[in-house]
This record gives structure tokens, C-alpha cells and sequence, in this order.
């Protein structure tokens, strides 16, 4: 595992999921971790990773609590944006989607990644800060369930290759991770659709849903650590190979 | 003489784009306006150029530059498949390649342009059994790229092209792809 030690992690969307298991494996590296939800569960997850964590709740769209979030520390080393909308994994199609859904997906995955982007720049050590978005299968191939989860998670591609550019003459780095994980999310996408869990192990050659903790975590942490430093507008794909398509 | 690729069909360029209007035309495309039933849809992605440092972006700016764009692109779709249920159609994005390759100074931009290919490809899944096509044209915007084209920057007439080739009966199973026109720049694996 990537060595933390010594260095502030802020995490957004940490409350579950993957974001609990990145915030707990983090501080288990030696990280103190703001952990920042919307959900109050985020203070359970600063319990579990110990090591001094500390949770703000933080809804990311308004930028007054993100900037309070990052206020927490002077100097952070590194973000993962990992917050999502709830409405991520209700299936939908493209010709039913409203402009209300449209502003949940983009203000949470978009206009979030912004703010966090506005906050954490002056809290970034110098020629080395690490700026992690989570993003999904659903940004590189499209998805037939969530079109407006496959958009915004699209875009943050967009959006960590231009300011990995943007940043580069600072020394700070900008990655985007694409995880396939068995969440609780996804446990409810499989309730929702009792064929779907079938289905898409057989396109996972590894067979498996990763675990956030031990298959996701791990290589988000690379990324946070001294060890990536040469590694920069990259999408990192950590999904048992079943995108194999660049 | 270009091969008259769009002989017969019905064309919608969104926006203002006259250059790729003119470019559909020449292949054989009818023009036609924002309403009734279409062949062909194209949506051109437009933005603001200038390049600003994301810190020096207010939420404003970011709602114009990013937001707006992909909402745009998103009524644009709708409106597109309205036009073309029970006949099928082909839709066409077109954005700016540095969504692609990344972009300083023009992150929501370039966040809204690969927003828009992602859309592509969901709209392609979800569409494809109405009989409907959805691509994009990536083509090179002069300025923010970094890369020197191997084969020289493209013209209106390549992007036109390319457009039409997509708009097309000729690209029958090409659907959520995105063809790069940018004279050999990005490269993509």
C-alpha cells in the first residue's frame, strides 16, 4: 500500500461506498482524512479510519461548504472527488430526463469537482499536490441505464485532462479513476434488474466486483501518494478488465 | 465534385454553423429548419475560447461555460429524436478535439465536450433500437492544442467531410464513436 504518512486527504462523498473505503484505507497509510458528506454517515466513516480524521458534512454544490471543508487544513495534499448524486443509480432513460435530474448529476459531479478544484488550489503543497475525480465506466462507453450519470462522469474525464494541463507547471497532478466495485449502489442497481448482476460478471474477465477496500482503494492511493508523481491527466481503470477498449 | 454523399436527405445544423451548412449542402443535403421530420440532426458544440485559469472561473462563468453546454447539446438530442421517431435518423455532435487530449485554460469547456461525447455514446445505446445513429466529429480548434498536426491543420471542407460521411448511409454500423479530424494530432489508442 502507497505510504500517507504525514500528508491531509480531503474526500468527498465519503459518507459510504467507495468514498468510505478511500477514506479509511487512506488513513490506515498514514493520512489524517477530512472525510466531507452530505449524510450524516460521514462521522461513522471518520470513526473508522481513525488517525485523527475528522468529518465535515459538506454538500458540495454550494460552494460556501466546500471552501469551510478545506478550511480545515492549511495545506491538503491531496482530493478525491468522489461525490455523486443519489439519482446515480435509479435507471432512467434519455428521453424521460428532467432538468431537475440534470442539475442533481451536474451540480453534484461537476459544479462539486469546480469548487473542490477553487478550494483546494491555495492548500496544495507546492509542486506536489494530487487532485483524484472519480469517475465510471458509464464516462467512457455510455450508459444504457443512466444517461445522465454517463454524461457527468464523461466530463469529469474532460475536466481532469484540462486542468492536469492547467496545473502541470505547478507540479500538481490531476487523475480520474474508474472503478467497478461492488457497492451499495450497485446492490441496488441488481435489485432494481434481477438479471443485470448476471450479466455483467460475465464481462468482468477477472469475475469479479471489486471491493472498494482492497481492490478500489488501493490504486486511488498510488495516485494521492509521492510514489505517481509522473502520472497526470491519466484515467486509471480498476474494474477486473472489463474495459479494455483504449 | 464530392461524392454526393447526403443526395435526398434532410439536414438540420444547429446554431449558427453557415460554414457546415454550406459544407452538407454540397454533399447533396436538403437544409432544413428546426421543426418536422428529419434525416439528419447535426449539433455543433459551442463555446467560449478564451482561455481563463479554472481559479480565476466564478460559478457564473462555469454555469455558461460548462453547464450550458451540455444542456444545450442534451435539448439538441431530444429535439433531435422527436423529429425522427418511426423513421430513424442519424445525429451528429460535433466538439472540439481538446476535450480529447486536455486543454489549460478551457477546463469547463473541455468538460462540457466530453460530457457531450459521453452523451453520444448513451444516446447510441439507448436509441439504436429506434433506428437512430448518434456520433461525433472531434475537430481541431486552432489555439489551446499543443500537438503540431501531422497533416496539417483540417479545413471546413475535411470537417464537412467527415460530418457527412456520419451522416450518411455509408456508416451504417457506426454508432457512439467519435472520429477525430484534426490533421493527425491526438492519435487516440
Amino acid at each position: 500500500m502507497s505510504d500517507l504518512t504525514g500528508k491531509t486527504i480531503l474526500v468527498t462523498g465519503a459518507g459510504a461506498g467507495i468514498g468510505r473505503a478511500i477514506a479509511v484505507a487512506a488513513a490506515r497509510a498514514g493520512a489524517v482524512v477530512i472525510v466531507t458528506s452530505h449524510h450524516d454517515n460521514g462521522a461513522e466513516t471518520a470513526e473508522l479510519a481513525g488517525n485523527g480524521a475528522q468529518w465535515v458534512k459538506c454538500d458540495v454544490t454550494a460552494r460556501d461548504d466546500v471552501e469551510a471543508a478545506f478550511a480545515r487544513a492549511e495545506v491538503i495534499h491531496g482530493v478525491v472527488h468522489n461525490a455523486t448524486s443519489r439519482l446515480s443509480s435509479v435507471p432512467a432513460k434519455l428521453l424521460d430526463v428532467t432538468r431537475e435530474q440534470w442539475r442533481d448529476h451536474a451540480d453534484v459531479s461537476l459544479l462539486g469537482a469546480y469548487h473542490c478544484a477553487h478550494a483546494a488550489l491555495p492548500r496544495l503543497p507546492e509542486g506536489g499536490g494530487r487532485f483524484v475525480v472519480m469517475t465510471s465506466p458509464a464516462g467512457m462507453e455510455g450508459s444504457p441505464m443512466n444517461p445522465l450519470y454517463g454524461v457527468v462522469k464523461g466530463g469529469l474525464r474532460g475536466f481532469a485532462k484540462s486542468l492536469a494541463r492547467e496545473w502541470a507547471p505547478l507540479g500538481h497532478t490531476v487523475t480520474a479513476v474508474s472503478p467497478l466495485a461492488a457497492t451499495e449502489a450497485l446492490t441496488q442497481a441488481f435489485a432494481n434488474d434481477p438479471t443485470l448482476e448476471g450479466r455483467l460478471t460475465r464481462k468482468v474477465p477477472l469475475g469479479w466486483f471489486g471491493d472498494p477496500l482492497r481492490d478500489i482503494a488501493p490504486p486511488v492511493l498510488f495516485l494521492l501518494s509521492d510514489d505517481s508523481r509522473y502520472v497526470t491527466g491519466q484515467t486509471l481503470v480498476v474494474d477486473g478488465g472489463r474495459f479494455m477498449n483504449l | 465534385m464530392p461524392t454526393m454523399l447526403l443526395s435526398g436527405r434532410t439536414v438540420h445544423v444547429s446554431g449558427d454553423d453557415l460554414t457546415l451548412a454550406h459544407g452538407l449542402a454540397a454533399h447533396g443535403a436538403e437544409l432544413v429548419g428546426p421543426d418536422g421530420p428529419v434525416d439528419v440532426v447535426v449539433h455543433v458544440v459551442i463555446g467560449d475560447l478564451v482561455e481563463v485559469p479554472l481559479a480565476d472561473t466564478d460559478p457564473d462563468a462555469w454555469a455558461r461555460r460548462c453547464d450550458r453546454v451540455i444542456t444545450e447539446a442534451i435539448d439538441a438530442a431530444l429535439a433531435a429524436h422527436a423529429r425522427m421517431v418511426g423513421r430513424g435518423g442519424r445525429i451528429v455532435f460535433v466538439t472540439p478535439s481538446f476535450g480529447l487530449t486536455g486543454a489549460a485554460g478551457l477546463v469547463p469547456l473541455a468538460t462540457a465536450a466530453e460530457g457531450v461525447r459521453s452523451l453520444a455514446k448513451t444516446a447510441a445505446r439507448q436509441w439504436g433500437a429506434d433506428g437512430i445513429t448518434v456520433s461525433c466529429v472531434a475537430r481541431r480548434v486552432a489555439g489551446p492544442e499543443v500537438a503540431i498536426p501531422t497533416f496539417g491543420p483540417p479545413s471546413d471542407d475535411d470537417v464537412a467531410n467527415t460530418v457527412a460521411l456520419l451522416a450518411s448511409e455509408h456508416s451504417g454500423a457506426v454508432t457512439g464513436a467519435t472520429l477525430v479530424v484534426d490533421g493527425g494530432t491526438v492519435l487516440v489508442p
